[in-house]
Order: structure tokens, then sequence, then C-alpha cells
């Protein structure tokens, strides 16, 4: 995480989408969860936001929580910020997660494992299946329940038996087991698999890793308070 | 003077961008110190914004906490992941509250206190940490009954400890091999042929 710049101006809708990406190249991985496509040659974010009928305000918000470490939006962003798009946005991110990222990092490891002596390439697997269980369950959670309510109370339906409070409270850190993986694979793992294989695996973990952390922060901090927001209307 | 060249990190939570600046500068100086962020409004969020920016030491001003938890360092460590932890004092702070605290830098410090002070730290830290950085083996045999799957309870009653003790090697094990996951103090365990997979079946 050293390699995360610390400054205080975030980015601006005046602001050249090209430059954004030169500055975060990571910003890239949001492009398909918004459905943008590359070649937009000279554009601001307003005028490429306008274009693809997405809310600035948020796309803006979520380049900013990718970019900038301690970067907390303004109160006055957040009254701006399209719910359906961010609630889109947040399932578009989930299923890429599962469909990409997992599946990538569930293949690579398993040749590893293949080539690694039992019982250590066994309780390996073991482990990854463990936290992809945890993970789906998050995410299923998320959009069974969280992101219906979230859409209810945008649209003035407000459900009674829940709040944000209860996400908040229950949101639980899953980052501990990937973290615990890519130790393991780091310090602990020598054996007769090939060396670059795992060293593209923990790339791709430090990778997914630093995704999934900016994802949670939009969540805790953006997300919840939002619908905090919009549920002190209904008090 | 340590011979590392490897810098130490610090944040600084101080809700006066004045002071919090000024501070910066002068830790600055010192050639083995990088201030990693400087957390001067917005502050409340210290937490979140402090443990996504991971430095060792953490300066912060016990007014910004809420009154009860001023004194709870512990709590703090535990929050931001940092285990050392200074107080800025800006204002008159209960003497019992500071106590509490690693360390104090005084608003009134002159400048070469400040930095004698972050000197002697370096030093303790440093040794501290190239010493103990293999498992001792009462925490070998306890990383065994964890990754069995035991609980503290039955971990401290198996080898005759105090719950608190437990809870201390079980910290002391995290620290060292940065596994935090039960579930993966057992993959450790097994990869370092300390327990058979048919131990955890």
């Amino acid at each position: 995480m050293k390699n995360t710049k610390i400054q205080n101006t975030p980015f601006t809708q005046t602001m050249k989408m090209a430059e954004l990406i030169d500055t975060n190249y990571k910003l890239l991985l949001l492009l398909p969860r918004f459905d943008i496509d590359l070649g937009f040659g000279e554009l601001t974010v307003r005028k490429l936001c306008e274009e693809n009928n997405i809310c600035p305000e948020l796309f803006l918000v979520i380049c900013n929580v990718y970019t900038f470490d301690d970067y907390i939006p303004d109160e006055k962003y957040i009254e701006l910020l399209n719910v359906q798009q961010f609630i889109d946005y947040l399932k578009k991110s989930h299923l890429y997660y599962m469909n990409d990222r997992l599946k990538n990092i569930s293949d690579q490891l398993q040749i590893i494992v293949q080539d690694s002596e039992q019982p250590h390439g066994a309780i390996l697997s073991r482990f990854f299946e463990q936290y992809k269980v945890e993970l789906l369950n998050h995410f299923a959670y998320e959009d069974e329940v969280v992101f219906p309510y979230v859409l209810g109370i945008a649209d003035g339906k407000k459900s009674a038996d829940y709040q944000i409070r209860i996400f908040e409270e229950n949101h639980t850190n899953i980052d501990d087991k990937l973290n615990d993986l890519k130790n393991i694979l780091t310090k602990y793992l020598h054996g007769n698999s090939s060396l670059e294989k795992r060293i593209q695996l923990i790339f791709n973990l430090f990778d997914f890793e630093e995704d999934m952390r900016k994802h949670t922060l939009l969540e805790d901090r953006v997300l919840i308070s939002k619908v905090r927001k919009m549920e002190s209307h209904y008090e | 003077m340590s011979k590392t060249t490897e810098k130490i990190t610090i944040g600084i939570v101080e809700p006066s961008p004045m002071i919090g600046k000024g501070l910066k500068s002068i830790l600055e100086e010192l050639s083995f110190v990088d201030v990693y962020s400087l957390i001067t409004d917005n502050c409340q969020y210290y937490i979140e914004r402090i443990s996504s920016s991971h430095p060792e030491i953490l300066i912060i001003n016990p007014s910004i906490l809420e009154l009860k938890k001023r004194g709870d360092v512990d709590a703090l460590m535990h929050e931001t992941g940092c285990h050392v932890i200074i107080a800025l004092a800006t204002q008159h702070t209960d003497p019992e509250i500071l106590k509490k605290y690693y360390n104090v830098i005084d608003v009134t410090d002159s400048k070469e206190r400040i930095k004698t002070k972050l000197r002697h730290l370096l030093n303790a830290e440093r040794t501290e940490s190239e010493v103990n950085l293999e498992l001792s083996s009462r925490e070998k045999e306890i990383l065994v009954s964890v990754a069995k799957g035991l609980m503290n309870k039955e971990i401290a009653y198996k080898h005759n400890l105090s719950i608190h003790t437990v809870i201390t090697h079980r910290k002391n094990i995290t620290r060292k091999t940065s596994i935090k996951s039960v579930s993966g103090l057992t993959v450790f365990a097994i990869m370092n042929n300390m327990i058979d997979m048919q131990d955890i079946e």
C-alpha cells in the first residue's frame, strides 16, 4: 500500500478522463462496470459521463476513492449521487469479482496445488474454498438484502424491518483470509511448483485485495452515509 | 543509531492544521522518519484513514477521542494496528491518561526535545522487533492447539495458563507470522509440519 497516492486535491469534473487514467491506471478496471468503452479521446469527465448517461458525481467519487487513500467525499456531493446507478455499479463489481477475479485466482492456485507436495496443496485449496464461500455469502447478503432495501428507500418505499445500521454493524472484515493466503504463499510456500506461476498468483492476490479494499471503503464511507441521509427523511 | 536505512513511518492525527503541519516539518528533519499521513480534517474518521496507510507510529491528539476512550490505548492499538502510540498534548490533559501512552509530545516542547524523543523510540523499536521474530516454543505449542480448532478456554486449560496469557500468545503469534485467521494458522501449521491433516478432520 506504500504506493498509493496521498494528496489533498481530488479529481474534478473538468479534468480529462485520460489524465485520470494517467494518474491511476487501475481506474481502467472501473470502465466495464460503467459500460464505458475506451477511445474517449480528449473528453472531460463531465462530457464522458454526459455521453454515457452516468451521474458525474458518482463516477468521480468512485474514481477518487480508488485513487486517494484519505479521500472523504463532501456531504453535498453525497446528496447528488444517483442511487440506482450506485447500486448497479456495486452489483457489477460483485459479478466481476466472482466471475473474473476469483475464477482466475482459483485456476492459478489449482495449478500450483497440483505441483505441490501433499498435504500442503490439499490444505491450500481447502483454505481458498473456505474463503470463497465466505466471500460469496457476503456478496449474496448485500445483493439480496442490503441493495433491495436501499433501492426501496430511494423509491420512497422504506421497508420497516431493516436499517442501514444493521449493515454497518455487521459489515465484517473479510480481508483477513485473503491477506493470510498472500502471506502463506509469499513467506511459507516453497515447493516444486513453478516460481513464475506462484509470483503471478501473488501479484493477482495483491491486486484483488486492493480492489476489494476500495470496494469496502465505498460501501462504508459513501453508501452508508448516503443511506443514512435518506433514512433521516423518514424519521 | 540503528544501521538500517529503512525509514520509520509515522501518522499524525491533530485537528489543528497549523500544529499538525508544524510537527510534520520538524519530524521530517530527521533522516529516518517518513511522515506517512497527516490528518487534520475529518479527524473522526482517523481509524479508517490511519489503518489504510499503516504507519508504524501513531501520534494522536487525545482530545479528538471521546472522553472515556482517551486512556484506552490498548483499544486504540487494536483499532489502528499501530503498536506505538504517542500522545500529542496541545492543551491540559489528565496526566493519568497521558501515562498510558508510549510517550508524550507537548505543544511547548522544543524542536530538539521532540527529535530526541523520536530517536529514543526508534532505537527501542528496532531492537525489539529484530530480536523477536521467531516463534517461541510456547507459542508453537499454542499455535498447534489453535490450528486444531481449540477455543481459548480449552487452550488455557490444556496448557495450564490464564485466558489472558493465551490471548497475549495469540497476539504475538499473529504479529510474528502475520496470519490472522484461525484457518490461516492451520495452513501455516501444516505447511511447517507442526500438525497432520488428520488432526484437523
